[in-house]
């Protein structure tokens, strides 16, 4: 599960389908990228990053902790 | 503002990609099996579904020469070697091939003799092919090339 998208989506205010329709995604896609059921190209991960004013490593990156 | 509503983001177009390439294939396997059919249930003349046969010809050689030319088979070099066992192999699995349906599949069954001479249609037919295919290749290879110059 993708805490991190959620916890930055949150501390944005914004709700699945905001995100959705700021990075040209659907709400579904979000949602599957927050519960880590898909993985995301490249260009959706640097739209989701730049919309949520984060970097591609402080959003995606997996770490020793996190696994 | 009017809002298209079938706006496909990346994860749709991969699913909707998905499920065409499995209905393709299913739709290409259901023409060969409808065609066997009316060939050895039926025991149709092959002019009777030569319009099938020739879909699943083109389609089949179109696919395979789609997919070296977008670069779904990645070819790193063309060795002579390779090209002349790939296109062995052709021409025996179309012996073989030839073979069981005039011996096995048709009644009376040809003479060995005739079979043999059938031969040199199949290692045209294969040469014809392996050219395209290679030509194929060599187009989308270059085309790569251009593209990361």
């Amino acid at each position: 599960m993708n805490m991190k998208l959620k916890l930055a989506r949150v501390e944005k205010n914004l709700s699945q389908q905001q995100l959705a329709d700021l990075t040209d995604a659907t709400r579904q896609t979000i949602g599957l990228i927050e519960k880590g059921k898909y993985n995301p190209s490249l260009n959706l991960c640097v739209k989701i990053a730049k919309t949520l004013g984060k970097t591609l490593d402080q959003l995606f990156w997996v770490g020793v902790d996190d696994s | 503002m009017f809002k298209n509503p079938f706006n496909m983001d990346e994860r749709s177009k991969y699913i909707a990609y998905r499920v065409c390439t499995v209905m393709y294939l299913i739709t290409l396997y259901a023409l060969i099996g409808i065609a066997l059919y009316r060939q050895f249930v039926l025991h149709q003349a092959v002019e009777e579904f030569e319009d099938i046969a020739i879909v699943i010809t083109f389609n089949s050689i179109c696919l395979l020469g789609a997919i070296l030319y977008f670069g779904g088979i990645p070819i790193r070099k063309f060795k002579l070697k390779t090209i002349i066992i790939i296109y062995i192999v052709f021409v025996v699995l179309g012996f073989l091939f030839t073979l069981l349906k005039y011996k096995v599949l048709v009644d009376p069954p040809l003479s060995m003799s005739d079979i043999f001479g059938k031969l040199y249609i199949i290692v045209t037919i294969c040469g014809l092919l392996m050219l395209l295919w290679i030509i194929s290749a060599y187009l989308g290879k270059q085309k790569i090339e251009k593209d990361l110059e």
